[in-house]
């Protein structure tokens, strides 16, 4: 066995170690039921595997954000949790289920996987473009990093508005509606989503080995996808057509290849 | 991320727009299909370097 097969070796057992354990902190914290902290830990497994390299420590991955993104999501669904429970909004005290958790985070895995991969190369090709070698390994990067700003600002602009945002008004309209309508955004809970949001940009170039325009795509389309969430809220969601978690699984798909398609004709 | 925000009866006269068998079926769907691609991922990451 060579050296550098033994490197992935001990590597591969890290990223398998830390997605245990990021599991079994989901579970012991009551964030997510068993099934959500299982497809937790098999996303964290993807994520880190997908961005980690053997020439940096593993914190240079997609674990260090994806640990705020849990840190900043946990601490504002905790916070003002009384309120939130007199108005009958307060999360379930199991945690997130395994539908909540896919929806939020699974395309963040996915796209620095295999699969990621095999998508993009099909994209380029069909485009006629022959620039894949230099711009899909970063542009999965960056949609990883923008689905993973998306989920946190959602998280938090919901969590942080049903709490002490006031009375909410609708994204398309701009009228006053209950707390918890679909759809419905608050200014509070906005700037504390894209603030958490950029946290997450910022802590991923780093992590990601990004550079500074790289980071401001992926916060840009984060920030878009947030309000494409609340854009869908207030239509498809509203109406009844479609449930929340496939509304999260869309806009942080959104996200993710809105950051890609910027990548592509803006930057490269 | 409305859906962990539950409303309860007799509170606030919040109710999810979506029937409840919809939502529910289009939640299984979601982490059926999704939830399968993610663990083929994981054994297809696995598999390469352990197996070959």
């Amino acid at each position: 066995m060579s050296e550098q097969n033994v490197r992935e070796h001990i590597l591969l057992a890290e990223i398998v170690g830390i997605s245990v354990a990021f599991a079994g902190l989901v579970l012991s914290l009551r964030a997510a039921t068993v099934a959500g902290a299982f497809f937790g830990g098999m996303i964290c497994f993807l994520l880190v595997n997908g961005t980690a390299s053997s020439q940096y420590t593993i914190v240079r991955s997609g674990l260090t954000p994806l640990a705020l993104l849990f840190v900043l999501t946990f601490l504002a669904t905790r916070a003002g949790r009384r309120v939130k429970a007199q108005a009958g909004l307060s999360e379930k005290r199991h945690g997130r289920s395994s539908a909540q958790v896919i929806a939020n985070l699974s395309i963040a895995g996915l796209t620095v996987s295999g699969l990621g991969f095999v998508v993009m190369m099909r994209g380029e090709v069909c485009c006629g473009g022959g620039y894949y070698k230099v711009w899909v390994w970063p542009a999965m990067m960056l949609m990883c990093l923008a689905a993973m700003v998306e989920a946190t600002a959602d998280t938090v602009s919901s969590e942080i508005g049903q709490a002490f945002g006031g009375r909410p008004v609708m994204l398309l309209t701009l009228q006053h509606v209950d707390p918890g309508t679909d759809g419905a955004v608050t200014l509070l809970g906005s700037l504390a989503g894209i603030a958490g949001g950029a946290f997450v940009a910022a802590v991923g170039m780093w992590a990601l080995r990004l550079r500074p325009s790289q980071a401001a795509i992926a916060l840009f389309a984060g920030i878009c996808g947030l309000f494409f969430d609340s854009f869908l809220g207030a239509t498809v969601e509203r109406r009844g057509w479609i449930g929340n978690d496939l509304v999260n699984f869309t806009s942080t798909l959104f996200a993710a290849a809105l950051a890609a398609i910027i990548y592509r004709l803006f930057v490269l | 991320m409305g859906e962990e925000m539950q409303g309860v009866e007799g509170d606030t006269g919040w109710r999810k727009a979506i029937p409840e068998t919809r939502d529910r079926l289009q939640s299984r769907v979601l982490v059926g299909v999704v939830g399968v691609l993610l663990a083929l991922e994981t054994v297809a990451v696995l598999r390469q370097v352990y197996f070959i």
